[in-house]
């Protein structure tokens, strides 16, 4: 492998000396006055006033975005009830005994299932499934072992390494289902127990799109756009429209759309960047999609929101980072973790005992060229301290997670841990 | 705080620390931000830390677990996606090596995060899987399927860049 060791090291050639001592030592004072004023609270928390479970609210009303946008969201997607008013976060229970690391990794659209992993490192089951919050562990297969997706029903789909290979299963009625195929790494599940992803027959190398009808079902493969493309399958509705995206050999990347009977096409979309790279749906339902196309390293993003049956698309007027998408409007931005509606910004509560890191705190960095920065960056916009991982079709539950200390041990790291947010 | 030791340590390393961050991150700013953050949290504890433990393996546990929890957020790195273009093979003129870098950028911007940790820790900071576990706070059966993951994937992102893997380091230079 000494082969990798010379690539990463002639890739890491590249770096600068990026010399951040002082503002280290500036923060991190910053950080050790903080924590002080946190051990009022540990101590507090540690008296068992506050427990796990506990919800918060903000402490602040919702404020309004103080940067106008050119326009309020366009189309279908412009708000179709009131605003959030506001959001409670709590974390999610764990099973008795389990140490705190923990994470949500998806929920399903009506947001009463999420689901997750714990990190017990002593054999015992670390799927998580939660059911309205009520939490259960399950044992995993290989190494590994994660959700992936759940549907309305709990039908949680689970990838995993056994041996070299990637395979899948679906848990439902208590157990768990070995989908069919080989290196077979599922990514979506719709309500009716229809599951799509990846097969890998001929080597790890690309993958094949597949759907399997049914949990027991042998995988049928989508049709392909061309020869020899690189092809994700991300989401499939209830009425089966899929939606992914691939490339073809020496051209940028696209969305595809297969139809329920595996059909695929490539969606008419005017003004499509010639330098779109990232695509993925935010949001799919009932032959809605909203796609996001990150552009040149992520500096700008495009919105669209295709109607499957028409085949119409509508350029939508988001702000950048916005990675979920609620039916009625609500958009979540993952990079500040503010919900946006029209032009209200509402900020996502962090948990009780979150370490004071947030590097809104950071100080200043030294002006870079303006050409250099993103067009939506903005210095003086609060990171969000956390992960988003799901946020439900209504937009009122939303899943992730974020480190916390903990109040038992406050000399230890920070852990991460598995939340949720409810909003109203 | 003896900010003069906290300097002198930093100092001593501020090279490796931005290689390492530059592979984990791809990215100048981002590189720059994520050392900043991972410094912050070790000029916290300095006192502590440099007295009681060993600041590099703290650094290190800090640098990657910030880059695998909090600076990498967004939910396309966690993902199967589909994958830019890169060049079938690297070119015979002086653009060789630049091309095999930017080959080695995109095939690591398609790594989850933690993927991309455990290359760096074990392939480029030679850490055995015991101590990339400890860094990763993660078994070392864990250690050991996400590095299977991170070869794989790399492999089938980009099969040029799978055969310069294997290739002896002699046939690079």
């Amino acid at each position: 492998m000494s082969g990798l060791r010379y690539l990463l090291e002639e890739t890491a050639d590249e770096a600068k000396v990026y010399d951040v001592t002082q503002p280290a030592l500036i923060g991190g004072r910053r950080r050790r006055r903080a924590r002080a004023v946190a051990g009022s609270t540990a101590i507090a928390l540690a008296a068992g006033i506050v427990a796990i479970g506990i919800t918060l609210k903000p402490a602040a009303a919702p404020t309004a975005d103080q940067t106008p946008r050119s326009a309020a969201v366009t189309g279908s997607n412009a708000p179709q009830v009131p605003p959030p008013k506001e959001c409670e976060v709590a974390k999610l229970a764990l099973p008795a005994g389990y140490p705190m690391k923990s994470v949500v990794a998806a929920g399903d659209p009506t947001g009463r299932f999420l689901a997750g992993r714990a990190y017990p490192r002593d054999g015992r089951d670390r799927l998580l499934l939660w059911d309205n919050g009520q939490v259960r562990a399950l044992p995993g297969h290989g190494s590994d072992a994660e959700f992936r997706a759940v549907n309305s029903s709990g039908h949680a789909i689970e990838i995993s390494l056994v041996g070299e290979d990637t395979q899948s299963w679906v848990y439902h009625d208590g157990g768990f289902t070995k989908l069919k195929g080989v290196r077979a790494a599922a990514t979506a599940i719709n309500s009716k127990g229809v599951v799509v992803g990846l097969l890998h027959p001929d080597s790890p190398g690309r993958g094949v799109p597949v759907v399997w009808r049914s949990y027991s079902a042998e995988p049928e493969r989508l049709e392909l756009p061309g020869d020899d493309w690189l092809i994700g399958v991300h989401a499939v509705d209830d009425a089966g429209n899929i939606i992914g995206s691939g490339s073809a050999p020496r051209s940028t990347v696209s969305p595809l759309i297969w139809s329920p009977d595996g059909k695929v096409r490539r969606p008419a979309i005017p003004d499509y960047p010639p330098n779109a790279e990232e695509v993925h749906p935010i949001s799919l339902h009932s032959g809605q999609v909203t796609l996001s196309v990150s552009v040149d390293g992520r500096k700008s993003f495009h919105y669209w929101r295709i109607d499957l049956a028409t085949g119409s698309s509508t350029k939508l007027d988001l702000p950048a980072w916005v990675e979920h998408l609620a039916m009625n409007g609500w958009a979540l931005r993952t990079i500040s973790g503010t919900l946006v509606s029209g032009d209200i910004v509402l900020k996502l509560p962090d948990l009780p005992n979150r370490p004071s890191k947030s590097p809104a705190s950071l100080p200043p960095r030294p002006t870079r060229p303006p050409s250099a920065l993103p067009s939506w960056y903005d210095p003086n916009e609060q990171r969000a301290s956390a992960i988003f991982t799901t946020m439900s079709l209504d937009g009122r539950v939303i899943g992730g997670y974020q480190s916390v200390s903990d109040p038992a041990r406050p000399d230890q790291e920070t852990e991460i841990v598995a939340t949720v947010w409810r909003c109203h | 705080m003896d900010e003069d030791s906290f300097r002198e340590f930093v100092g001593a390393r501020l090279k490796r620390l931005s290689r390492v961050a530059y592979l984990l991150t791809g990215d100048h700013h981002a590189a720059e931000d994520l050392l900043q953050v991972a410094l912050i949290k070790l000029a916290a504890r300095w006192k502590h830390v440099h007295r009681e433990s060993n600041p590099d393996a703290y650094l290190r546990k800090i640098l990657h677990h910030e880059h695998i929890s909090v600076w990498r957020r967004s939910r396309y790195l966690r993902e199967e996606r589909s994958h830019a273009w890169v060049p079938d093979q690297p070119t015979t003129d002086g653009t060789e090596a630049a091309l095999r870098r930017m080959m080695v950028r995109q095939a690591l911007s398609k790594l989850t995060p933690r993927q991309r940790s455990v290359i760096v820790l074990r392939f480029f900071e030679d850490l055995s899987e015991a101590d990339t576990a400890k860094a990763m706070r993660c078994s070392t059966g864990t250690v050991k399927s996400q590095t299977s993951h991170a070869l794989q994937r790399l492999r089938r992102l980009a099969p040029e860049l799978a055969q310069l893997i294997d290739s002896p380091r002699e046939a690079l230079v």
